[in-house]
C-alpha cells in the first residue's frame, strides 16, 4: 500500500500535518502530559504506520486524549486502523537542579478494524524518561489489544542537544532511537538517527532509520 | 531667566516621575529545580500569565530562573508564587523580591553571559 493511500486512512487535523510531511515518514516520544491547560496535537508517521493524537493537560499530573493508529503489514498483509480515547498519568516526577525524570502510565480504550473486521480495543502505555539542557533518554512502551489480535511497539531514544538552549529559542538534538514493533511484517527491531528542533511552540524531528527509509515527526504545543 | 527656571522645575518633575516609576516596579525572582526544556517553561508562563497580579514572565533555562514581574502597586504571596510552580511541575528552591524589571534581569543575565564568554576567550598569562 503507498503512503497516499495510507495518509487516505489518517483522520482530522492529523491528516493535514502528515500530507504536510508525505515526503517522509514520522515517529515521536512526546511527553503524554504537558502542563495544566496544555494542548498538543501530534503527528507521527512510519514507514508501515501513521498516528496521532490530540490531548489536552487537566494538570501536569494528568491528561485526556484522542487518538488514531494505522497500521500497515499488521499480521502479514492485514491493515489495522485503532480510534481511541485515553487518559494518562504523570507517576511521579524528580526535578533536580540541572534535571528531570519522569514517570507516566495511560490506558484508553476505543474501536479497531482489523483487514475488514471490527472489534473493540485497548491499550496501555508506560514511559520513562531523564533529560538535562544536553542530554535526553526515554523508554517508551505501548500495547494494543483486541479479541484476536495484539500489537505492541518499544521504543528507547538517546538524545545529545549540541549546545544548551534556552526558552524561546529554537533547540537542536541529535537523537538516536532504537524500535520494535509486533505483529507487524518485519517483527525485527531498528535503529535510528534523527534531527530535533523544538522550541516552546512546536516540535519536529526528521531522521533516517538504518534501512534507509525516512523518518519524523511533528507536535504543536497550544 | 523665567525660561531657565521652567526648563529646571520641568527636569526635576521628570526626574521624580521616573525615580517614582522605578520604585513602582516589583518582581519576584524564583530558583527552580527541574527547568530542563522549552515545553515545561511554556507552562510555567501559562500557569503565571492566568495571575491577575502578573504583569510580565521570565524563564530562564540557563539560570535556573522564572522571574515574574508583577502590575504596579499589586503584590503576590510567596505561598502563592510557590503554588503555582508545585502545580506547574517543579520544585521551587528559593524566592527573591528585587525592583529590578524583567528588562533590567534579562540584560544582567545577557551581560553575564558575555562576560562568561569573554573570560572563556581570554589569552592565560602562565
Amino acid at each position: 500500500m503507498n503512503r497516499l493511500s495510507l495518509l487516505g486512512r489518517a483522520s482530522g487535523a492529523a491528516c493535514a500535518l502528515a500530507l504536510a510531511l508525505s515526503s517522509i515518514a514520522v515517529t515521536a516520544d512526546a511527553r503524554p502530559v504537558t502542563y495544566t491547560g496544555g494542548r498538543v496535537l501530534v503527528a507521527e508517521a512510519y514507514p508501515d504506520s501513521l498516528a496521532w493524537r490530540y490531548g489536552y493537560s487537566g494538570s501536569f499530573r494528568w491528561s485526556a486524549s484522542v487518538g488514531g493508529l494505522y497500521v500497515d503489514g499488521f499480521e502479514g498483509q492485514k491493515t489495522l486502523d485503532i480510534h481511541y480515547v485515553r487518559g494518562a498519568r504523570l507517576l511521579k516526577r524528580w526535578n533536580w537542579p540541572t534535571a528531570q525524570a519522569n514517570v507516566f502510565v495511560w490506558g484508553g480504550a476505543g474501536h479497531a478494524r482489523v483487514a475488514s473486521q471490527s472489534d473493540v480495543s485497548a491499550h496501555a502505555g508506560f514511559q520513562a524518561d531523564f533529560e538535562t539542557r544536553r542530554i535526553y533518554t526515554s523508554l517508551v512502551s505501548e500495547h494494543h489489544e483486541g479479541p484476536n489480535w495484539r500489537y505492541r511497539t518499544d521504543t528507547v531514544a538517546l538524545g545529545l542537544a549540541p549546545y544548551e538552549h534556552d526558552f524561546e529559542k529554537t533547540a537542536l538534538w541529535v537523537v538516536l532511537k532504537g524500535m520494535r514493533s509486533t505483529h507487524t511484517r518485519d517483527d525485527e527491531p531498528k535503529s535510528a538517527v534523527m534531527l530535533r528542533f523544538f522550541n516552546p511552540k512546536w516540535w519536529l524531528e526528521v531522521g533516517v532509520q538504518d534501512n534507509g527509509d525516512l523518518l519524523g515527526n511533528v507536535m504543536f504545543n497550544f | 531667566m523665567n525660561h531657565q527656571i521652567k526648563i529646571f522645575v520641568m527636569t526635576l518633575a521628570l526626574l521624580f516621575a521616573v525615580c517614582a516609576k522605578a520604585e513602582d516596579i516589583n518582581s519576584i525572582e524564583v530558583e527552580v529545580n527541574g527547568l530542563v526544556c522549552a515545553f515545561c517553561a511554556q507552562g510555567i508562563t501559562s500557569a503565571f500569565s492566568k495571575e491577575p497580579q502578573t504583569h510580565d514572565v521570565l524563564v530562564s533555562l540557563e539560570h535556573r530562573l522564572v522571574a515574574i514581574e508583577l502590575k504596579p502597586g499589586t503584590d503576590m504571596a510567596n505561598d502563592r508564587v510557590n503554588q503555582v510552580l508545585v502545580d506547574a511541575g517543579y520544585d521551587v528552591v528559593g524566592i527573591e523580591r528585587t525592583q529590578r524589571s524583567l528588562a533590567m534581569i534579562r540584560q544582567g543575565m545577557d551581560g553575564e553571559s558575555d562576560a562568561m564568554m569573554n573570560h572563556a576567550h581570554e589569552p592565560h598569562h602562565e
